[in-house]
């Protein structure tokens, strides 16, 4: 029986693509303030966003939806759901002030000390990556269900995490006015921007890649620990591998969620002209991002379907 | 022997549990409609079913009918998954649920192994077996354990050292579901 349904797939989803782009965000500027600004700024632009939206999700998925505030006068340190509404309560406190912080300088005139601002982005990133943790460590800690419980999910969907951040940071930047720029052709002397668009193009290229191979590594290993385990964890996996959801797994997943949008940033890495296609950084980002929404969909129903003791 | 019997007699509090021996079951599910009947359930809620299942490998197997309700772990992942510490365990072993403190989150359910948690349609919270914590209180047997016309169950306290069910878990072969799932389940059965 399934108890938990999209509500909470958009929950689990939208907390990573948080998650994620404040990781990325933080660490570029950590890289680069300059060079990847845009990148430090859209990361920081989108963090507090979808998380919002996801506890609304959250929120509506409760039979007491009216209590939902119970979960804030209590901390039960065994629950990692307990854990992880304060973790999420802190994280939307500092994605806010990160956010307001990366404004451009003349529209709240609030002043920091470098220092101040650095020990915010350390907080933040330890903060993100705590809740791209939760996320898995939430399904993850439930010895009932085999699908779930293994070391794997958790590390599986922390790399999902950073992926879909920076997938919605490459989206925004396709987006929003100036976009990647236009374009640079070999041979023409480039413009500050279009050298500055370079950077960040293949900044974002190299790290999708090599996210999107970690990732690709994480769902074998989970597959064949998987198909290895107990009996329950074998007929949930049969389901995503050839069953109910083999096609979203397959397509939705590992096809469009990893294999496309990996092809897509390796042949703009390898080709000997760097080509500009605004149009192919859209559909990569897309694309992954609704790998991450349908990973997340398959493991919470597969993981409902079967329980460690077989009845 | 009934609850009263058992009650006091260690001179400590009592540690309720249950001894199920399903070689005398007959799968009647009256134990179901008196649950249904104490607990004034919906029809679509269960805290009692009956599940039938094999045990051993050919040819030294057999099947049984395997009453299921709340074990009443005493390592039960449903409390430590709470967030609001609605679920909690009580000290006479009974996994209990304050109703006004759960919000319906249902990371309960999907935390039991033994499947049986349910939602209440009409509040909202999840409710389950509660050992009939209100029949004891007046030093009567749950509603399955005094209904059962085969006596399957055994309801006692572990804690008297001569109560019928510290006995007979002593003396029987008994095994725990789900034992390796580290829940320290409190219902014994005997399979035969």
């Amino acid at each position: 029986m399934i108890h938990w349904n999209y509500l909470i797939t958009f929950y689990l989803f939208s907390a990573g693509v948080s998650a994620g782009a404040m990781i990325v965000s933080i660490a570029a500027g950590f890289i680069d303030p300059v060079k990847y600004g845009r990148v430090v700024r859209a990361g920081a632009y989108i963090a507090p966003f979808p998380i919002m939206a996801g506890m609304v999700g959250l929120i509506f998925d409760l039979e007491r939806p009216r209590l939902f505030w119970l979960l804030l006068t209590t901390f039960q340190y065994k629950s990692i759901m307990s854990v992880g509404a304060w973790i999420i309560t802190l994280f939307s406190a500092i994605s806010i002030v990160y956010f307001i912080l990366t404004l451009p300088k003349n529209y709240l005139k609030l002043k920091s000390k470098p220092s101040t601002l650095t020990a915010i982005k350390l907080t933040g990133l330890v903060i993100s990556t705590c809740v791209a943790l939760y996320t898995g460590l939430l399904l993850s800690t439930l010895s009932a269900r085999p699908f779930w419980n293994t070391a794997m999910t958790p590390v599986l969907l922390f790399i999902s995490a950073v992926i879909d951040g920076l997938a919605a940071v490459s989206l925004v930047l396709c987006l929003t006015p100036g976009g990647f720029g236009t374009a640079y052709n070999a041979g023409e002397t480039s413009s500050d921007e279009q050298i500055t668009n370079r950077h960040i193009h293949r900044f974002i290229d190299r790290v999708d890649f090599i996210l999107l191979y970690l990732l690709l590594l994480a769902t074998v290993i989970f597959l064949i620990c998987m198909g290895r385990s107990t009996q329950s964890a074998a007929s949930a996996l049969s389901i995503v591998m050839n069953g109910r959801l083999g096609l979203l797994f397959w397509l939705g997943f590992v096809a469009a969620g990893i294999i496309v949008p990996m092809v897509a940033a390796s042949y703009k890495l390898t080709a000997r002209t760097e080509p500009h296609m605004p149009r192919l950084n859209f559909i990569s980002s897309v694309l992954a991002l609704m790998g991450g929404y349908i990973v997340r969909a398959v493991i919470l129903d597969a993981g409902q379907v079967t329980g460690a003791i077989i009845f | 022997m009934t609850a009263s019997e058992d009650l006091g007699k260690s001179g400590k509090l009592p540690k309720w549990a249950m001894l199920v021996d399903t070689t005398k079951c007959v799968g009647c599910l009256a134990c179901v409609a008196a649950c249904h009947y104490q607990n004034e359930l919906p029809v679509t809620e269960y805290f009692n079913r009956i599940e039938e299942q094999e045990f051993g490998r050919f040819p030294y197997f057999n099947r049984r009918f395997l009453p299921m309700q709340c074990q009443h772990c005493d390592n039960p992942p449903c409390v430590s998954v709470c967030p609001t510490g609605a679920s909690y365990k009580r000290p006479d072993g009974i996994v209990a649920i304050n109703a006004q403190k759960c919000i319906g989150c249902k990371y309960c359910i999907l935390s039991c192994p033994y499947n049986v948690r349910v939602i209440s349609e009409a509040g909202g919270f999840v409710h389950k077996c509660s050992f009939c914590a209100t029949l004891i209180e007046k030093n009567q047997l749950p509603a399955c354990t005094s209904t059962c016309p085969t006596s399957v169950r055994v309801f006692g306290d572990l804690n008297d050292p001569n109560s019928e069910i510290t006995k007979l878990i002593a003396t029987k072969k008994t095994i725990l579901i789900g034992k390796d799932l580290n829940t320290k389940p409190s219902i014994y059965y005997i399979i035969g």
